[in-house]
């Protein structure tokens, strides 16, 4: 224990700088009429439409799609067009129009199987086959493609607020999914010969134009998804009779390509708050074993969204509830072969509901009339009111808790990509982290209201540790664009996930945060918003100054580590000699002795001054902790200068804690501390991360309580994404690596063993 | 020139393109115990990128976690693990004994592994491969605990080994 003087002066930091804490200004695009200062939609705001109507033949012979499409582009910008961009994403895998292949990094060590050897042979033509381009008219249109992206010129400018209508011919070998891989294609069912297809980038689709890229043209090499704009669909899928069809859009034959039977479900489906069946398994499983010879036309409607995708198969068990959304009803439905049960016709369409309805209370209400989860082994894949999930249990039926959390997180995160991008439709081909990053996070909001304690995978601050400390040379800030991204799963999923859970509940609290998210949410719902129109609009909404945090997170690839490097103790010096000279010769009676000292009070019996009276003088006779009549006056001088005030503060035997905080790792976060008192009872205290705003490096802060401290934690509630725990403690405590705790509850048998044990025991 | 021999005669194909929503990340937690004198490690994969990765080898293997009572086969998948996980301390190597593995419903597992005694020494020599060959994308990373010091380092495609030494001896 030490004390400290009164008065104290107290001394400003020399030293200055505020780079973490300065604005993003030079970082952002400049306000302009088109998006504002407050990150809103500007007043000039414009957006493109694309309006298609397409007539498609699955061919379930030749595992080929054929389609002509109309395509209305209605040009809502200012700028004359003098040509249109649509993107041809199946050329990815076009054997004369794909670098995908040739800007794969390879060395010759990666080749150490035949199936690796077959892989470099290994050619399908999966690209888009352009027949025909013509005009409302019927003239032919010159037309170019480059790669995944195709020029069509246009006989004269398509001026401002005009549209132009023109039909595209194509077709293109579907790929088999589970050899080479996709977002899309089919599952082939060896022993029976069936096909399951999950179609979607299945058309030549409008590129976006807007006021941030022009033509948002950049070339889709794999991982950028897609940017797409708004329209209406109007689309007709001719399949084999015996398939059962699932598309974006509402069906709009039902009484032509379903049976009485099959309506009538459908109809108690419409108004059950549980799954109802419109095909069963039986009825599935008959299907399966024999093909149809003839076809049915499946026609739907979809409005005001930015794609379009479709299952088909002979297989599709398909079931459907309601889910009302703020007074409207949503039909959520799933589409599974045998293989996706027990697991889907348990969980699927109920995750649905659940997912919709949870999204729509931070986000927006749900728009759209449908929502739909396809099984599909192995992906997740999203589009409007469609998803395709894996999760698939094993052949005898059984599943594990893995697995069905899996897929529980799947059928979540896909449908959850309704909001963000199919309605907050961010340019994924520029930022994958604005769709992924904030889907992540409110889909751990739904999974933590879906089961309590869910173990979700990504969301947690303490998650994300593993991934952001130590070497950064090959980890890149959150703001890379999509194809440049090291590590896209922690990049653009994981660590903005984990920003905003951080945002939410540290830096701004839920109240401010789920009002601003949402202002975003609503003020970007089927427009094309920008990380900058994100960034302002969560500032703008809350009154929280977060550029330093954007700065931090998403700019930079810095770390948290913040170390509680040292505490000192204080008290008051109350003047009081009675109590302060005790104090003293306590203190002095308790002081660490010298070995020889504490050796010689045995050893020599008796010293000289001992022995002779004559020795000792004052000093020697004089003891410094008495007290005596100059002490009493000093002591009742100064009382008479303290007011009422001075005298309770001194005598209210405060304990002063100098606590040191050092920021390795780089990244700011705010100080969370818990104090841990003598007497057991605990304080939690909240320091915002604006303490380093003049040093970032070395900050200290004084505490005072009325009880002793016992000890004292940093981020005790692993919400700062701190690197090393290790160092947080005072006293310092050793954080047990993962093999410590391993090795404390390692036991060879398995849960299902020692409930045996116990219940034999409750027997007894 | 040079002669290539194949290892497997594999009928799956490998694939090119990148699935959707892939993890890519395997990390490895080592610490000095000079107690035991041994090394202590925890290696956490993601199960399905481990379970994709030992198909395209051509193991067949079904979920990691129905292995959860099958020693033999955690044996198996274990030395697969130490394949791609080697440890040098100075010029002796580390020979590592399988504790055990935990399959984690977050989708992680994690192998644990104790090394026979051996004598401190500050120069390590790591290497961590696990899936990197098979996904180029593939990030592991690997952080050396000794008493209060932790260093950090990363293993990529083209990156398959790390040097550092360690600052503080004996604690």
């Amino acid at each position: 224990m030490k004390y400290f003087i009164i008065p104290i002066l107290l001394l400003p930091f020399l030293s200055f700088s505020q780079s973490k804490f300065a604005q993003l200004g030079e970082q952002l695009p400049t306000p302009n009429e088109y998006r504002n200062a407050a990150g809103a939609p500007g007043h000039n705001y414009y957006q493109q439409k694309a309006d298609y109507k397409i007539d498609l033949r699955l061919d379930d012979d030749k595992q080929q799609i054929h389609g002509v499409e109309t395509i209305t582009y209605t040009n809502n910008s200012p700028d004359k067009l003098t040509y249109l961009w649509l993107q041809l994403d199946q050329n990815m895998r076009s054997l004369e129009n794909s670098d995908t292949r040739l800007i794969n990094v390879e060395k010759m060590e990666d080749f150490h199987s035949i199936g690796d050897v077959k892989r470099l042979f290994f050619d399908f033509d999966g690209g888009f086959k352009i027949e025909d381009i013509t005009s409302s008219s019927g003239q032919k249109m010159t037309y170019s493609i480059n790669n995944t992206m195709m020029r069509i010129e246009l006989e004269k400018p398509l001026a401002p607020n005009t549209s132009v209508s023109f039909k595209v011919k194509w077709w293109y070998n579907i790929n088999d999914r589970m050899k080479i891989g996709g977002r899309s294609g089919y599952e082939y069912f060896e022993q029976e010969g069936n096909y399951l297809y999950t179609i979607a980038q299945f058309f030549p689709r409008m590129c976006v134009y807007n006021d941030v890229e022009g033509w948002q043209n950049k070339q889709f090499l794999g991982a950028g998804e897609f940017a797409l704009p708004f329209g209406d669909y109007e689309v007709s899928i001719t399949v084999p009779a015996d398939h059962i069809v699932g598309a974006t859009g509402e069906l709009q034959n039902e009484s032509s390509v379903l049976s009485a039977e099959q309506r009538n479900r459908m109809k108690k489906a419409r108004t059950s708050d549980a799954p109802v069946l419109i095909v069963t398994q039986d009825e599935a499983e008959k299907a399966e074993k024999s093909k149809a010879s003839g076809t049915k036309t499946w026609k739907f409607k979809a409005t005001n969204v930015r794609d379009f995708a479709f299952a088909s198969s002979r297989k599709f068990i398909w079931d459907a509830q309601n889910q009302p959304v703020n007074g409207k009803n949503v039909l959520c439905m799933s589409y599974y072969p045998k293989e996706g049960n027990p697991l889907w016709e348990r969980y699927s369409t109920k995750l649905v509901a659940h997912t919709i309805k949870t999204y729509s209370k931070y986000t927006i209400d749900y728009p759209y009339p449908v929502a739909i989860s396809v099984h599909s082994k192995w992906i997740g894949m999203e589009y409007p009111m469609i998803c395709f999930n894996g999760g698939r249990p094993e052949p005898d039926g059984t599943y594990s808790e893995q697995e069905k959390y899996g897929m529980w997180g799947v059928i979540i995160h896909e449908v959850g990509h309704n909001f963000f991008p199919m309605i907050i439709n961010s340019d994924e081909r520029q930022w994958t982290w604005m769709d992924e990053g904030l889907n992540t996070f409110v889909q751990y909001l739904t999974e933590q209201e879906w089961e309590r304690g869910y173990p979700s995978r990504r969301g947690p601050a303490y998650l994300i540790a593993d991934y952001m400390r130590g070497d950064k040379s090959h980890i890149s800030p959150i703001m890379t664009n999509s194809e440049s991204i090291w590590q896209f799963g922690n990049n653009a999923y994981g660590k903005p996930a984990t920003a905003l859970n951080i945002l939410r509940e540290t830096i701004m609290g839920r109240e401010l945060f789920d009002y601003a998210f949402k202002t975003y949410c609503e003020r970007w719902a089927f427009k094309h918003p920008t990380p900058a129109d994100l960034f302002r609009t969560m500032e703008d909404a809350s009154a929280v100054d977060l550029d330093w945090f954007w700065r931090g997170w998403f700019y930079t690839t810095e770390h948290c580590d913040i170390s509680l490097e040292s505490v000192k103790h204080f008290q008051l010096n109350t003047g009081n000699p009675e109590k302060e000279k005790a104090n003293a010769r306590k203190a002095n009676d308790e002081r660490d002795q010298f070995i020889g000292d504490i050796r010689n009070k045995e050893s020599i019996k008796e010293t000289v001054n001992e022995r002779d009276a004559d020795i000792d003088d004052f000093y020697a006779k004089h003891d410094k902790f008495e007290v005596d009549a100059l002490d009493k006056k000093e002591y009742a001088d100064f009382q008479k200068k303290l007011s009422k005030e001075d005298q309770a503060l001194l005598d209210a035997n405060y304990h002063f804690y100098e606590v040191n905080f050092k920021n390795i790792g780089g990244l700011l976060m705010p100080l969370i501390i818990r104090v841990k008192f003598i007497d057991d009872s605990e304080e939690i205290i909240r320091i915002p991360a604006e303490i380093w705003r003049k040093d970032e490096v070395n900050v200290s802060k004084v505490f005072h309580f009325t009880k002793e401290v016992s000890s004292m934690r940093l981020d005790p509630y692993l919400e700062t994404a701190d690197t090393d725990l290790g160092n947080n403690s005072w006293p310092s405590v050793d954080v047990p690596t993962r093999f410590e705790l391993f090795k404390e509850q390692k036991t060879n048998e398995n849960p299902m063993q020692r409930q045996k044990r116990v219940e034999e025991l409750n027997k007894q | 020139m040079k002669l290539i021999t194949l290892l497997s005669c594999l009928f799956l194909l490998a694939t090119y393109n990148l699935q959707a929503h892939e993890y890519h990340f395997a990390f490895a937690e080592a610490e000095y115990n000079w107690q035991t004198n041994t090394i202590q490690v925890t290696i956490s994969v993601s199960s399905h990128d481990f379970e994709h990765t030992l198909s395209e080898q051509g193991m067949t293997v079904n979920h990691l976690e129905s292995y959860s009572n099958d020693k033999m086969m955690q044996l198996s998948l274990s030395d697969e693990v130490l394949k791609h996980f080697k440890i040098d301390m100075g010029n002796d190597h580390c020979l590592f004994a399988f504790q055990g593995f935990e399959v984690l419903n977050t989708g992680m597992t994690n192998f644990y592994y104790e090394s026979q005694p051996i004598e401190f020494q500050a120069e390590i020599k790591a290497f961590f491969d696990i899936m990197i060959d098979h996904n180029h994308e593939q990030q592991n990373k690997l952080t050396f605990i000794n008493d209060k010091e932790k260093v950090t380092v990363a293993f990529l495609f083209n990156q398959k080994q790390q040097e550092f030494k360690l600052e503080t001896k004996k604690p």
